[in-house]
């Protein structure tokens, strides 16, 4: 399973979560499978409209399952259902990828 | 003949002018007056009369076969707008983000897009009691492609001024895509501000926009006795003419805040839209 937080910065699992879903700067992917985390660009911030709807496009094509995040905005979260991405929130955005993921592997996270 | 007015910032007095200039200029010339602020018209609410037609100004949209589509995601990879998103299991389409480019259809392989319509908004066609025809579009909430029913407006007052009307244009405001299609083409620009920083700043914007589009414009400075005498420098180095001056004063909040056209009822202010109508006029 593919795992995907919206995070402000690249520095791998510590990298702290970016409190915008569509327009954040990056989005960390843990593989659960693999063990492994990546940091990829999120291309849809800079666009016009729809940055969320186009993130969620990236998180799909890079075969995301689950999204965490601290806020979701109504369109994205139309489109994650759309295209079967669940999503997980967060109570706070002041907390690195490697805080999150434990919080998710310990069941702390409520589905949105 | 098609004179647009335009305004760099909000609020500057744009539909004020062009519906006190269109009632002046009605009284001599065969007009007819385009509202193209379709996300917050409001000229209509300055020309009593009656409403003759009604619009729907329709877009395309794509729907997907999911019969024939194999998720390739090529139309969702060429929709610049989002406006096609292509999961593991379905498609989606933002009926919203679509601009009608059909370049989705075009790359599909399988042959699995068409598009079908939907109204984003209206025309409406009124003739008013000052004796002229009256457009104005409105775009529907939630919509964003105010560009479709402007350029539609568009070529309405292209077939009047054709067939030798003189077509007054209120503009949105800025230097967006609306007010963009709204100016492009026109023989002439009326460009209203302030002097006030905003004001100066903004108009700065649209004179660099009109210079692009190689369109010949003036100013009109509303709440003239306002401000700083910055907007007058700028203007007379850059040798851009000044049309007419118009002083904040109460009387005018008072007309406009009925609806009323100050021009109609105040001789001093006949005058001063008359002058204005006389200065544009030369410079044609």
């Amino acid at each position: 399973m593919r795992i995907a937080v919206p995070v402000r910065e690249d520095k791998g699992w510590d990298s702290l979560i970016d409190e915008r879903f569509g327009r954040g700067a990056f989005f960390a992917i843990y593989d659960t499978d693999k063990d492994s985390l990546e940091i990829i660009e999120n291309t849809a911030k800079d666009v016009a409209s729809g940055a969320g709807r186009q993130a969620v496009q990236l998180l799909s094509d890079n075969n995301v399952d689950v999204v965490i995040a601290y806020e979701v905005g109504p369109k994205s979260k139309d489109t994650l259902d759309a295209l079967g991405i669940d999503a997980y929130k967060l109570d706070n955005f002041n907390m690195s990828v490697k805080e999150v993921i434990d919080l998710y592997n310990n069941n702390k996270l409520q589905k949105v | 003949m098609q004179i647009a007015i335009l305004s760099g910032k909000g609020g500057v007095g744009k539909t004020f002018v062009s519906t006190n200039l269109a009632a002046i200029i009605a009284k001599k010339e065969k007009i007819v007056f385009f509202d193209n602020d379709v996300e917050e018209p409001n000229s209509h609410l300055f020309f009593k009369g009656k409403d003759i037609k009604e619009e729907k100004v329709n877009v395309i949209y794509p729907v997907v076969d999911e019969n024939k589509c194999d998720l390739c995601g090529e139309c969702g990879k060429f929709c610049q707008f989002g406006g096609i998103l292509v999961g593991k299991k379905k498609v989606i389409v933002i009926p919203q983000s679509c601009h009608g480019c059909g370049g989705c259809k075009m790359v599909c392989s399988r042959d699995a897009i068409e598009y079908t319509e939907r109204d984003i908004g209206k025309i409406i066609e009124r003739d008013t009691d000052l004796g002229f025809k009256f457009y104005y579009g409105i775009l529907n909430i939630g919509e964003l492609a105010a560009t479709d029913i402007i350029k539609d407006l568009r070529a309405i007052s292209n077939e009047y001024s054709q067939k030798g009307y003189l077509c007054i244009i209120d503009s949105p405001p800025g230097t967006s895509c609306s007010a963009y299609n709204t100016v492009e083409g026109v023989d002439f620009a009326v460009l209203v501000s302030e002097p006030t920083p905003f004001g100066i700043s903004d108009m700065k914007l649209v004179i660099e926009m009109l210079k692009e589009l190689d369109i010949k414009f003036g100013v009109v400075i509303n709440r003239a006795n306002l401000g700083s005498r910055e907007i007058y420098d700028y203007l007379n180095k850059e040798g851009i003419p000044i049309l007419g001056e118009i002083n904040f004063d109460k009387l005018i909040v008072d007309y406009y805040s009925k609806g009323e056209l100050i021009s109609t009822y105040i001789k001093s202010y006949n005058e001063i839209f008359t002058a204005i109508y006389n200065n544009i006029k030369e410079l044609l």
